[in-house]
Parts: structure tokens; C-alpha cells; sequence
């Protein structure tokens, strides 16, 4: 087999899989919920913790779902799969050198408030989840 | 380990000459500038970016630190080693120690990478599901699909390719997927403050340095270490330039300042506009980005962006595929250290059966992670261990370096490290330290006694990094020490 066909086919691939991806993904547009935003400022607030961004932008991340956090909340209980990978991402390092470390423990308070108000429902297996986990003051906030 | 019996047989070793002047057939294969990318492929991406991210301006102490004490000190020495020796950090070691140790190092190399792939490969379908369907990250049938078909497409393209065609894509593919998605980032994070919005991380001078909390900022601190782990690992290919002795240095020089860019930059961007709880579950450069993306309605470029980081994901597969096999394989040929079965190239001087068998292993691996729940939770142990096993290349590299000064001081080379036992020691007490510090619970271990942890690191290590690589050199036989030309055969 030529370079150029290796080239030519691995250029098939790239294109089709680009074309696959532009057709399935999703580009509806969150909702902006700034009520949910201020509950979890609110939530902050009486938990003692910091927080430097206001409700609009907070809305503009989280939308009224919650947002990354809530999506990889609902995977955590079916998928073992994604539990070992999420564990996997815990730590510090490069590409290719990757060291599990100590996660911080207001950082993962922080995350609970954003399930708690937004997606209450998956709050028990992401606690349970966390409740595995061996936590520590890393921020120092 | 360092029986001096297996020593070489001067008609199959290599010689040892400057590299410049071994020409053979396949000098400039890769171009220098290539060769850089494939380094920077290696060692860096944007899949730590939103990981890092969470330590706001700390990342950017936290990749500063180790680029003094690793990168610098493994840069400069692998730039004079390889512009006087070809054949990358078996040839260095063997030359510098003793052939057993030698061959030690190319295992140590390539038993991290069979642990690698199937985390690198399941990042690749997780980028894939969260573009097309995000259930499909928790289905383990999936991910296994993927992490099988790219592997065996990876082995089937450098089988057929060989490392002409490796390096051009491996270059296409961190241009495309790296460093063109990495300055959006930055360009987007820089105009996110410029319009107004306060940064999500603080950006005060006094949060540059991580906070002190005790033995949770040494274990952070001390496993970065080795961030920049592999790029020595290219060198195996250092006969394949045009000018190996000019321009080993200058690809290296190139990666070293590309590589610090691409990891420190955009973490800082995505801390300026994703707070950190928000990525700290998730850890996913997908989600990142999609935030990002967001923010500035242009969530429309997010397919494309997750086709590039796919795209970078596989470049950087493409490069470790190549190099740390092709190291075991050049060190059984010249010591005779595993059967002849495993010495076989193809027409295209590629290491087909290295491939193929480490190929089965990977897929076993990638069954067992996508499929059993105990192996995928467990899984963040291997890459503790076999991590801790690649840092002991760093410690045979740098004692084989200054042993070479000594043994071999009018030996030419193009380039010459400055001060290089001092970059030594500095870089072979932080190898240590980072390895040292691998026997410290993280916060997978959970309520785990720190005892437990010990021993299973310490074995792990014990067994891939010593008892694997020792019985190999016992076992051989003088059979598998093949004439050049049967090897070839």
C-alpha cells in the first residue's frame, strides 16, 4: 500500500468521522436560569465558601440543568466504565505521565452544592461516590 | 542487572560513532520540524488542561517547578546523548552502564505504554460520545469498541506506513489538534477578561504559589514531576534525520518551549472562565470547551473541536506505538534479549510481532477497563505503578549520562549539555522524589490503610519494574543473539 492511498484513506475516515459528529451533536442552547444561580450563591454563602462569579454567569454556565456537572452526575451510577475513567482524571500531570493526588475538600463541597440545587436527584450517587474518595485541604480556602 | 557477562557482541552492537556519520538507507525520513511535534505529541495535550485548571494560577507554579528540575535537565542531557549516539535511552544506558541495564530501560519504557493506551483510547470515546451521544460514555461495550478499533488501525497504519508516515500524521495531528484548539482557548480566555468578566480563578500575585497545606501540597507538588515525562522517548528515532547531531538539539529546543506553552496556557485560560467545580467532576476538556464555547455562542465549533482533540489523542498514540517498541526491539536484536519471533520486522523495518502480541495485551486491557468494574476502579493503580516505572528510565538516563563524560569524553557529540552533572543530580533526585512519592494514598485509595497502598505499589513496582526485566535477561539464550542479517530477515 502507497503513502499516499494510507493518506487518502485515513483522510476518508477524518472526513466521515467529521461528518458524523456534525450531524449527531446537540446545539440546542441551555436555558438560563439566574433563580437556580442565586439559590446556589445563597448555598455558598451559608456553607461558608467563596464565590467570585454573579448569578448571569453563573447562569450562562450552569444553564437550568446544571449543566456538565449534572451530566456526568447522572453517568456516575450506570457506568463503571466512567467511574474508573473519572478516577483516572483525579491527579496531575501531562499527556502521557498522569499521578493521581489529593482532591481538595471545598472544591468537592462546592460540586455538591451544584447537584444539590440543580439536580437533587443524583445527589445520593455522587455522595456516595465522593463518600469513596480520600479528600484533603489542598486549595486552602 | 548489570551482569557483566551479557556483554555486547561487537558484531551485531551498533557503532559507536557520532551520529552524523552513520548514513544509512533511511536518513531523512523525518524532518527535524517533525520531530518535534512528535515530542510534543508525546508529552503534552490539552487533556490535563481542565484538571489543571483547577489550581487557577497554581498550574502555571505547578508546570514551572517541574520544567526546572525534569525538563530542562532530561531535555539538555537527551539532546547531547542523542547527538553523539543513535538508537535513543537503551543505546545511552547500554553505553553508559552495561547492556543489561540497557535493556532494562527500553522495558521500563515499554511496559508503561501497554497500561497507557487503553486510558488514552477510552478518552478518545469519551470525546466521541459527548459529540454524539453523551450516554454512550457509560456504556462500557462502546468504549471498549473504540479503544480495540484504534489500536489495531494504529498498528495496522505503522505496519504498512512505517515511521515516515507515523511522523507525518503525528505532526498533522498535535498541529491540528493541540495547538490550533490551544490558541482559541487562549484567545478566547484573553478576550473573556478583556470584555470585562471577572476570572472565575483569583489571578493575585499571592495565588501563584499553591497553599501549604501539609503533606496534600507535597504529594501535588512532587507527582508533577514527571509531567513532562517522555521526551527523551523519540530519540529511538534520531538516525532517521538528515543531521542528527544539529538537529536532534533544535527539535527538542523547539518541543521544550512548545511543550510548556501548550500545557500551561490554556489551564489558566479555562481557570479565567470555568470556576473549578464545575470541571472538577468531570475533568473532561469537552466539557471545558463546551463551557467556553458557550459563553461566547460559538457552541457550533464544538464537533470540530472534538474531532481535533480526537485527532491530537491519536497523533500522540501513533508516537508512543512507535517509539518505546522500537526501542526493545533495536535492544534484543543487538544483546539477543527476547526469541527470535519478537525480533521480526516487516518490509518496512517496522516491529511487527513487538506490535501485534503487545496488541492482544492491550486488548485484554481494554476488555477488562471497559468492561469489569473492580479493573476500571482499580485502574488509576497501574498508572501509579507503571508511572513510577518509566521514572526509573529518568535515573539509568542521567548516572548513564555522566558515566559517559567519563568513560567516553572525546567521544563526539554535536551538542554539549552545560553543567550537565549538575543537571543530572538535579534531574535524578527529582525522578526520585516523584517516585518516591507514588507510595502516598491519593484520594482514589479512599479509607484504604496507607500500609495496603504501600505494598501494592511497592510490589507492583517490584514485579514490572525488576522481576520482569531480570527474569527476561535470565532466561535468554545464546540462539535469540541473531547474525545482522537474519535479523533483518
Amino acid at each position: 500500500m502507497s503513502h499516499r492511498t494510507i493518506y487518502i484513506i485515513v483522510g476518508a475516515v477524518v472526513a466521515v468521522l467529521l461528518v458524523v459528529m456534525l450531524a449527531t451533536f446537540d446545539y440546542g442552547t441551555p436555558n438560563k436560569d439566574e433563580a437556580k444561580a442565586n439559590d446556589l450563591i445563597a448555598a455558598y454563602q451559608d456553607a461558608g465558601l467563596t464565590n467570585r462569579l454573579d448569578a448571569e454567569q453563573l447562569a450562562k454556565l450552569l444553564g437550568d440543568d446544571g449543566g456538565a456537572v449534572c451530566q456526568a452526575a447522572a453517568d456516575l451510577p450506570s457506568g463503571h466504565a466512567v467511574r474508573g475513567y473519572v478516577k483516572l482524571r483525579f491527579g496531575v500531570g501531562g499527556e502521557f505521565y498522569f499521578r493521581p493526588t489529593r482532591l481538595d475538600r471545598n472544591l468537592v463541597a462546592r460540586s455538591l452544592l451544584i447537584v444539590k440545587t440543580y439536580c437533587p436527584d443524583q445527589l445520593p450517587d455522587v455522595r456516595n461516590f465522593v463518600d469513596g474518595l480520600r479528600l484533603a485541604d489542598v486549595n486552602g480556602d | 542487572m548489570t551482569d557483566a557477562s551479557a556483554s555486547f557482541d561487537p558484531a551485531v552492537d551498533a557503532p559507536a560513532v557520532p551520529v552524523a556519520r552513520t548514513k544509512t538507507g533511511t536518513v531523512g525520513v523525518i524532518s527535524w520540524s517533525a520531530l518535534a511535534l512528535m515530542t510534543v505529541s508525546s508529552v503534552a495535550s490539552l487533556r490535563p488542561a481542565p484538571t489543571m485548571a483547577v489550581y487557577g494560577l497554581a498550574c502555571v507554579f505547578l508546570y514551572l517547578l517541574p520544567a526546572v528540575v525534569f525538563l530542562i535537565p532530561t531535555a539538555l542531557v537527551s539532546a547531547e546523548l542523542a547527538s553523539g549516539w543513535e538508537g535513543g535511552v537503551y543505546r545511552w544506558v547500554t553505553e553508559g552502564i552495561s547492556p543489561n541495564m540497557g535493556f532494562a530501560a527500553a522495558w521500563h519504557q515499554f511496559a508503561m505504554t501497554i497500561f497507557y493506551y487503553p486510558t488514552l483510547l477510552s478518552f478518545v470515546a469519551s470525546t466521541l460520545a459527548y459529540v454524539i451521544d453523551p450516554s454512550l460514555a457509560s456504556n462500557g461495550v462502546f468504549t471498549a469498541v473504540v479503544i480495540i478499533v484504534a489500536y489495531w488501525a494504529g498498528v495496522l497504519l505503522s505496519l504498512r506506513g512505517g515511521i515516515g508516515v507515523v511522523a507525518k500524521l503525528a505532526s498533522s495531528g498535535v498541529l491540528i489538534g493541540t495547538l490550533i484548539p490551544g490558541a482559541l482557548l487562549v484567545v478566547l480566555g484573553i478576550t473573556y477578561l478583556l470584555q470585562g468578566n471577572p476570572s472565575a480563578a483569583p489571578m493575585g500575585a499571592g495565588h501563584f504559589l499553591p497553599a501549604w497545606t501539609g503533606i496534600a501540597s507535597i504529594v501535588l507538588i512532587v507527582s508533577n514531576f514527571g509531567a513532562y515525562s517522555g521526551m527523551e522517548m523519540n530519540a529511538v528515532h534520531v538516525n532517521e534525520l538528515d543531521d542528527p547531531p544539529r538537529q536532534f538539539p533544535k527539535a527538542m529546543f523547539v518541543a521544550v518551549a512548545l511543550v510548556l506553552v501548550i500545557l500551561i496556557l490554556p489551564p489558566l485560560a479555562i481557570s479565567w472562565m470555568v470556576p473549578a467545580e464545575q470541571i472538577s467532576l468531570t475533568a473532561g476538556v469537552m466539557q471545558a470547551f463546551s463551557a467556553v464555547l458557550a459563553h461566547f455562542g460559538i457552541q457550533w465549533l464544538t464537533p470540530v473541536i472534538g474531532l481535533a482533540i480526537v485527532l491530537a489523542s491519536l497523533a500522540g498514540f501513533l508516537t508512543w506505538l512507535s517509539g518505546p517498541s522500537r526501542s526493545l526491539l533495536l535492544v534484543a536484536k543487538q544483546g539477543g534479549y527476547l526469541p527470535p519471533y519478537f525480533q521480526r520486522t516487516n518490509a518496512a523495518g517496522v516491529q511487527e510481532n513487538i506490535l501485534v502480541v503487545q496488541g492482544f495485551v492491550t486488548t485484554v486491557l481494554a476488555l477488562l477497563f471497559a468492561l469489569v468494574p473492580a479493573v476500571s476502579n482499580a485502574y488509576w493503580i497501574f498508572m501509579t505503578i507503571t508511572t513510577s516505572v518509566y521514572l526509573l528510565v529518568y535515573l539509568w538516563l542521567f548516572v548513564a549520562a555522566v558515566r559517559l563524560r567519563r568513560l567516553q569524553p572525546d567521544h563526539p557529540r554535536g551538542y554539549r549539555a552545560p553543567a550537565l552533572p549538575l543537571l543530572c543530580g538535579v534531574g535524578f533526585v527529582a525522578s526520585l522524589a516523584a517516585i518516591a512519592i507514588s507510595f502516598v494514598p491519593p484520594s482514589q485509595f479512599g479509607s484504604g490503610s496507607p500500609a495496603t497502598f504501600v505494598a501494592i505499589v511497592g510490589g507492583g513496582i517490584l514485579i514490572l519494574g525488576l522481576i520482569i526485566p531480570y527474569a527476561l535477561i535470565k532466561l535468554r539464550k545464546p540462539t535469540w543473539q541473531l547474525g545482522e542479517a537474519e535479523a533483518a530477515s
